[in-house]
């Protein structure tokens, strides 16, 4: 392994959670030159990111503004074919796409790479997921699969480039230029003996934000019971925000709303006794510098897929069915933002200063805490309220999941052999007779007849000349049961990730041909009846 | 000698326009305004207005002096403005030159007849005499986008007829480049939305990128405001609705940048909507295609538009300018001749459709009143909401269900006679007052097929009366029914024209040129968006030939025509497996356009 490219065009929190898995890839392959490509709008970030040896920034605002008028469209071309430029000319042994976006899969169409892990792009310009993982990961960002996900992102970006997690947390490194800047920010405000609990109010989006009235009053609550002083974090473009919450609050805060840069930002916080914040990248800092945070999940924010990468954190859910969020039904009545009390909110940060949970039912309210499992992956454990019923099956999925996508793009004695989005059943014929009655036996049933279906268009597609009518009449009943899979998912949500991990392997059929084409539905269908085996 | 010239021109005349002869030899050739002297050469001149229309010593030498400067250097069609005496006319015909001429005064022209040999120059060029601006707009739209040639003393002796003119021929000829934005509002329902998908597809069919606000799309939220028992709280859902439409085109037109917003009645554009529009700097144009009398929303939407189109003449001109209209054109409505046309038939289509007399349209009062008089003939009546009662049950066909336009084709097709009668809520039957021509007058004459339709005050100035039949009472319905029943041939030749008519003057791609070209005259800078766009257009296609790959790209999209990422990326080929590296970072860049690099 000699050239490592890694694609990453998040946010500040999405390049923290990438890196574990620098820091494993580095340690696994010492002498591989490592290649991160980000935006330029989060560069800011690099200085505090080691184990890379080389970054490429993207100007995507830059893009944008040129592109503004069609008359920049040569001069935007001219500087993306620069940027590709620098990345080119280089044989890469192994390209991890951590992006979605389909400028990301084009991205990587255009790099000369032995080995892929996420989306690409072929030849027509269809979007590929590629590497085990890399199917799970777009499996799980789908429809209702997400609630169902115990591994944290960190964990699936280690498992993509085929290492395991090592159950060590996000990390970054504090530089002298964010000491300075965070000393001028407390120095500003005088001498502070007290402990500083940070409070971050904003998010990305507006439906992942925790009121700021509530934020108001747990700021008070806490700097007249806890001994402690809030500090306001946020950026320039949340002053609004803080302004609304200082309004309502009857002792001030530190208000650094707009004062820190990133550097800055984390060497804030690595002052701070605890963090208590809203789905954000600052979450991730204070991952990163050991901070112990309360991470509020609302909205689509869902800490068992993209909380901090630490342990010792802490997170509420809402006592809601729908959390977490669908990325792709807008909620129209967003009641998990007040669901979550101040007073529970108040209970996790005394927890986390010392002060055991009181008596009574923590307000219906789910309590998590991070750690990492024996096996290196974070895991987040119910203090009370825990959802147990269903966390039983999600823990289950979880094991599954382990056991069986191997390690991205080499699964050393699995039955599958993984060729890029392709795989095939090795060995011998999958047989289901001896094993435990499964959990979803109308699934195994309409998987298996899948099986059937496929395993008849496979063998008429073999003769001369082909049987038209036959095959269509095939092909009909197999769309039928394509169809009534789907349908299960949607009347028991408990099967969406494995019904979206099919859809998935179906949309990612490279092949052209006919034969070639049911024959990869065949497997389709004989890795999910084996899955729900497993299950 | 001034009678025989005169005589051997009319003679010419006649051949190739004999109405405009016989205009010609009834107008008096003496007028106080009008005075003719010699110039030094011996040649006769004219004075009009006291602005001599010729050189006072050599017209014949000025004229070509005048060819030699003004006209093409190469001997073309063209159309000249002003004939004066013909002079110039003539040294053009000499010349080779073919095309038109327009000269608004006949006694003008009556005297250049008298006085210069013509012949040659009727032989080569057509004279538009006489006519009026509007009609001169509507019925002879070629010649005025071709290549214009002024004669200088023409203008200046009649700057109201030509300026405009000119002002106006200018600005088709730039319409029928094409390249123009413009952002169509869809009404959110009713009889205006066929119109508004034919006025879509002409502009486009034009060569003008035409974002189409789908407002029927949500025409669902009126059906549900119905389910409201509060009038009042039906109406306010109703007008929430239209103010997140507004919203909705106010945010299209930030996207799509259009040179200008075209609306069709029923649109959902409110005044705080147009009033962003105008803030915008994007001229907005309303084309009211309903009776003012019937449907009186308009009062409160007019003063908004920059230009309300609207198919009445009469008081409806002023009563928009006292609510503040500045700006109003007639514009009837017209035929969509790619759908309105003739068809061949199957013999089933024949029986199913056919009769000798047919009616499509709505069940209105007049209608169902009228039509009683008519039951004695084999009768089929279409469309919807016609009582099923006597005496009309038995002729109403498939229960009164809606007729749709390619079952109207073939109706009309199948047909012997159709009736029109333009409709009334409350006449017995046919409106003595009716003004404004419906589409269906149009689309029947477009599918070459004979229409009986009630007489209205804007009829003659479409068609003429051999191009449709006329009636006013039911004595004269009945008589020309049988009269036309009898006699196919007559019947084939009033059609014939009919569709002529319409082909030349009536169709929606003639309306859409006719309301573009109105809109580029009150709005240059509809014309200076259109001609930048085209400037930095060539720029940027030499700029991205300049790129390795894009060769085939560009070559899938027309010179003129809007060059963008969402046109490049939509000229990418389809073969499967063949997108070059070119191709890939077009999509690139149209993903950062539309989607950015990051999003989930």
């Amino acid at each position: 392994m000699k050239e490592i490219l890694i694609i990453n065009l998040g946010r500040y929190g999405d390049l923290i959670q990438t890196t574990p898995l620098l820091r494993v890839l580095k340690e696994t392959y010492p002498s591989a030159r490592v290649t991160l490509v980000a935006q330029k709008r989060f560069g800011a970030i690099l200085p505090l990111i080691s184990r890379y040896d080389r970054c490429i920034l993207l100007d995507q605002d830059g893009l944008t503004r040129t592109l503004a008028t069609s008359e920049g469209i040569p001069a935007a071309y001219g500087a993306l074919e620069q940027f590709l430029g620098s990345m080119e000319g280089v044989r890469y042994d192994l390209v991890l796409n951590l992006t979605s976006s389909d400028f990301s899969a084009h991205l990587v169409a255009l790099m000369d790479a032995a080995v892929v892990a996420g989306k690409t792009s072929d030849r027509d310009g269809r979007t590929l997921a590629m590497g085990e993982w890399g199917l799970y990961l777009y499996s799980f960002l789908r429809g209702d699969s997400r609630r169902y996900n115990r591994i944290n992102l960190t964990d699936i970006f280690c498992n993509m480039a085929g290492l395991v997690p090592h159950g060590r947390p996000v990390e970054l490194h504090e530089t002298e230029e964010g000491r300075r800047s965070a000393s001028t920010l407390l120095n500003r405000v005088g001498k502070i003996d007290l402990p500083l609990v940070a409070l971050q109010l904003g998010a990305s989006d507006p439906g992942r934000c925790w009121p700021a009235a509530s934020f108001a009053r747990l700021s008070d609550l806490l700097q007249e019971t806890a001994g402690v002083r809030t500090v306001l974090l946020g950026s320039p473009g949340e002053r609004t925000l803080a302004d609304q919450a200082r309004a309502l609050m009857k002792h001030d805060p530190v208000d650094a709303v707009g004062s820190t840069d990133i550097q800055g930002l984390f060497s804030t916080l690595r002052r701070c006794t605890l963090l208590v914040s809203n789905d954000t990248g600052t979450l991730h800092f204070a991952a990163a510098g050991g901070i112990p945070t309360v991470m509020l999940a609302v909205g689509p924010a869902s800490f068992f897929c993209t909380g901090p990468s630490s342990a010792g954190n802490l997170a509420l859910r809402p006592p809601l069915p729908c959390f977490p969020c669908r990325y792709d039904l807008p909620c129209g009545n967003p009641v998990c933002r007040d669901s979550i009390t101040v007073e529970s909110v108040y209970n996790a940060c005394r927890l986390l200063l010392g002060t055991p949970l009181p008596e009574g039912d923590g307000y219906g309210i789910g309590l998590y805490r991070s750690d990492f499992a024996p096996d290196g992956y974070l895991q987040w454990q119910p203090l009370c309220h825990g959802n147990h019923d269903g966390e039983k099956l999600t823990r289950r999925y979880a094991r599954l999941w382990k056991k069986v996508l191997g390690s991205g793009f080499k699964v050393q004695g699995s039955r599958f052999e993984v060729r890029g989005s392709e795989f095939k059943v090795q060995g011998s014929r999958f047989s289901h007779g001896d094993a435990p009655e499964p959990l979803f036996p109308e699934l195994l049933r309409l998987t298996t007849e899948g099986r059937r279906v496929t395993q008849e268009i496979m063998t008429a597609a073999k003769l001369t000349p082909l049987p038209l009518s036959r095959i269509s009449a095939l092909g009909e009943e197999e769309a039928g049961l394509e169809s009534d899979i789907r349908c299960l998912a949607v009347t028991n949500p408990d099967l969406s990730p494995l019904v979206d991990f099919m859809t998935i392997l179906k949309e990612n059929i490279a092949a052209t041909d006919l034969h070639a084409i049911a024959a990869t539905t065949h497997d389709i269908y004989a890795r999910i009846s084996h899955l729900v085996a497993l299950l | 000698m001034t009678s025989e010239i005169f005589e051997k021109n009319l003679i010419a005349l006649e051949r190739i326009d004999p109405t405009l002869a016989e205009t010609i030899r009834s107008v008096a050739p003496d007028r106080d305004d009008l005075y003719l002297e010699r110039a030094r050469s011996g040649r006769t001149v004219v004075k009009k207005d006291g602005i001599l229309l010729h050189s006072a010593y050599d017209p014949q030498k000025e004229a070509a002096t005048w060819v030699a400067s003004a006209a093409p250097g190469v001997p073309r069609g063209i159309c000249v403005l002003g004939s004066a005496l013909g002079y110039h006319l003539q040294e053009l015909a000499d010349r080779g030159f073919r095309g038109s001429f327009i000269e608004p005064d006949p006694t003008l022209f009556r005297l250049a007849l008298e006085h210069q040999d013509l012949t040659a120059v009727l032989a080569q060029f057509r004279p538009l005499v006489g006519i009026p601006l509007e009609r001169l707009r509507r019925a002879h739209r070629d010649p005025l986008a071709g290549e214009i040639v002024p004669h200088p003393a023409s203008l200046r002796s009649n700057p109201s007829y030509f300026s405009p003119l000119i002002d106006y021929a200018r600005a088709l000829a730039l319409v029928r480049r094409g390249g123009m934005k413009i952002l169509l509002i869809n009404p959110l329902y009713g009889g205006s939305l066929p119109a508004a998908r034919h006025s879509a597809a002409a502009l486009k069919q034009m060569g003008h990128t035409v974002e189409v606000f789908n407002s029927e799309a949500f025409d669902q939220g009126r059906e549900f405001a119905a389910g409201f028992t509060s009038p009042a709280h039906r109406s306010t859902f109703t007008s929430g609705l239209v103010s997140l439409l507004g919203q909705g085109i106010e945010l299209k037109a930030q996207e799509f940048q259009p040179d200008l917003v075209l609306a069709l009645a029923q649109a959902p554009l409110h005044l705080r909507t147009l009033g962003r529009l105008e803030q915008m700097e994007i001229p907005t144009a309303f084309w009211f295609v309903e009776d003012y009398r019937a449907l009186p929303y308009w009062r409160e939407l007019a003063p908004g538009y920059s230009y309300f189109f609207g198919i009445q003449r009469g008081d409806f001109p002023t009563q928009l300018e006292q609510c503040g209209v500045k700006n109003y054109a007639y514009l009837p409505t017209a035929a969509a001749p790619d759908i309105h046309a003739p068809v061949e038939l199957t013999r089933e289509e024949r029986d199913e459709y056919g009769s000798p007399l047919s009616f499509v349209g709505a069940g209105y009062h007049n209608r169902e009143r009228f039509f009683r008089g008519l039951t004695d003939f084999s009768l089929k009546i279409w469309g919807s909401d016609w009582p099923l009662t006597q005496p009309l049950a038995p002729f109403i066909q498939r229960d009164a269900a809606w007729v749709d336009t390619r079952s109207a084709v073939k109706i009309f097709n199948a047909s012997a006679v159709n009736l029109n009668l333009h409709s009334s809520t409350y006449h017995e039957g046919i409106d003595p007052a009716g003004d404004f021509v419906n589409p269906r007058t149009f689309e029947i004459a477009a599918c070459s097929a004979l229409q009986l339709v009630d007489r209205r005050a804007l009829l003659p100035e479409l068609f003429s009366e051999d191009e449709l039949e006329t009636y006013g009472s039911m004595e004269e319905l009945r008589e020309k029914i049988h009269r036309h029943l009898a006699d196919p041939d007559a019947r084939r030749r009033v059609a014939a024209k009919g569709r002529a008519r319409v082909l030349a003057e009536h169709t929606y791609g003639a309306r859409m040129e006719e309301l573009l070209a109105t809109m580029i005259c009150a709005y240059p800078t509809i014309a200076r968006r259109r001609e930048a766009r085209g400037a930095n257009l060539r720029t940027l296609r030499e700029k991205l030939e300049l790129i390795p790959g894009m060769a085939p790209i560009l070559g899938k999209i027309p010179a003129g025509s809007p060059l963008d990422l969402q046109a490049l990326r939509d000229a990418i080929g389809k073969e499967p497996g063949t997108l070059s590296r070119g191709e890939r970072i077009l999509l690139m860049l149209d993903n950062i356009r539309t989607a950015g690099v990051d999003n989930p």
